[in-house]
């Protein structure tokens, strides 16, 4: 089973449609009964969100166990905060800030491990991909989260979340807490070192490809 | 538009990023330059195993039921309830200052009330230094059901899922925590697990 089409209340131009409007009153009233602890309305917005909130992760961290364990954070941390929730803001927009920003926790501290790699903490290995994620698409996903991996933090996550999430250059704005300008300033670098990386990546193999 | 600015503009125009009237510009531009369209068609080319990726993204067997057995884990278990409760004001989630005031407060307020002078000396460190304990502290602490006070300052849990299956986290270094949680007494465990490995101790409670 796939996950439903991403984000059609994140397209940039689109107005909100009465369909739009009504998923949102729905949704509020699932945290507003979350808010009063009825767990099977937050059941419902873990069903809703949780494959889209691992994708995320994904895209940011490039390996299946520490994702599953970034939304099981994340949901956790916002059962936690759930009473402080803004109804101004999208549930999604406040659950994705959580998801990145424990992803790019857990990206320093696999840095931190690299680091210090001489003293004999070993750093996990990233998996790539899984059968879970589909034969065929693993080898390509793991060539695309090596190239991203490559990537400075900031670059990767407008990365991850525009090009693997489809996630508006607006919603990441509000996402990372800066401003629209800057996104599509990164979203432009970005896409040029991945272009780069991904064009060296193919002489390189092609050149090996050549020499066997 | 001339080449230069049209190769700035082919970044964000190939993402369909660029503003409308921007946008249109490019297109004509494109339409009628060949060393500018190759470059947009290589840029294209390179975008699109993402884009690929992107339309495959099947949903991650297990895991709604894996974060649910989390979340009601963290609803049934007080002390996780503090422990993982995100630190108001922090952008950054962080959850170990919060827990460590809750905690404080808790251990010095059931600390007096229970063990009586058992537990005098954190009680009075705590009460030098007041921090506001969480609405989860405070529900524990106005409910009294645990009947010690928990020497939490140096529990760190590397993720709710690593304490909810009680595996050792895989980063190491850090102390960790483990609870049985299918047993309906809870009898949860806090060792440090570098560099006194065999040092250990016991947290109980009742529900």
């Amino acid at each position: 089973m796939s996950i439903p089409p991403l984000h059609r209340m994140l397209s940039r131009q689109a107005p909100a449609t009465p369909e739009q409007v009504e998923e949102r009153q729905v949704e509020h009233d699932w945290i507003r009964a979350a808010q009063r602890g009825d767990a099977d309305a937050f059941a419902e917005l873990v069903r809703l969100y949780h494959a889209r909130a691992y994708w995320v992760a994904y895209g940011l961290l490039g390996d299946e166990e520490d994702s599953r364990d970034v939304v099981q954070e994340a949901f956790i941390r916002v059962l936690g905060a759930l009473e402080r929730f803004d109804f101004g803001q999208s549930f999604y927009t406040w659950l994705y800030r959580i998801v990145v920003n424990l992803a790019i926790d857990r990206l320093r501290r696999r840095n931190k491990a690299r680091a210090t790699a001489l003293d004999g903490i070993a750093e996990p290995e990233a998996d790539g991909d899984s059968p879970a994620h589909g034969v065929e698409s693993a080898e390509l996903r793991r060539e695309v989260h090596a190239v991203l991996a490559t990537l400075p933090d900031k670059y990767r996550t407008v990365m991850a979340l525009r090009e693997l999430n489809g996630v508006s250059c607006k919603e990441i704005a509000r996402i990372v807490h800066c401003s629209h300008a800057t996104v599509r300033w990164r979203l432009h670098v970005a896409r040029k070192f991945f272009k780069e990386a991904w064009e060296r990546r193919e002489r390189q193999r092609e050149g090996l490809g050549g020499a066997s | 538009l001339n080449c230069i600015r049209v190769r700035e503009a082919l970044p964000l125009y190939v993402g369909g990023d660029l503003d409308p009237s921007l946008e249109s510009q490019v297109a004509e531009h494109l339409k009628s330059c060949s060393p500018c369209f190759r470059v947009a068609a290589s840029f294209r080319a390179a975008l699109a195993p993402l884009r690929r990726l992107a339309a495959d993204r099947p949903t991650p067997e297990g895991l709604e039921a894996d974060v649910l057995a989390a979340v009601d884990a963290v609803r049934r278990d007080p002390v996780l309830a503090v422990a993982l409760a995100p630190n108001r004001g922090s952008r950054r989630y962080g959850f170990e200052p919060a827990a460590l005031a809750a905690l404080l407060l808790l251990g010095a307020g059931l600390g007096f009330a229970f063990l009586g002078s058992h537990r005098g000396a954190g009680g009075s460190e705590a009460g030098a230094r007041p921090i506001a304990p969480t609405p989860a502290a405070t529900r524990i602490a106005d409910s009294g059901r645990f009947g010690a006070s928990v020497p939490l300052r140096h529990v760190r849990y590397e993720t709710p899922r690593d304490l909810y299956r009680g595996v050792p986290p895989r980063t190491g270094g850090a102390v960790e925590a483990s609870f049985d949680l299918n047993d309906e007494e809870f009898a949860g465990r806090v060792r440090r697990s570098q560099p006194d490995a065999a040092a250990g101790t016991q947290v109980q409670g009742d529900r």
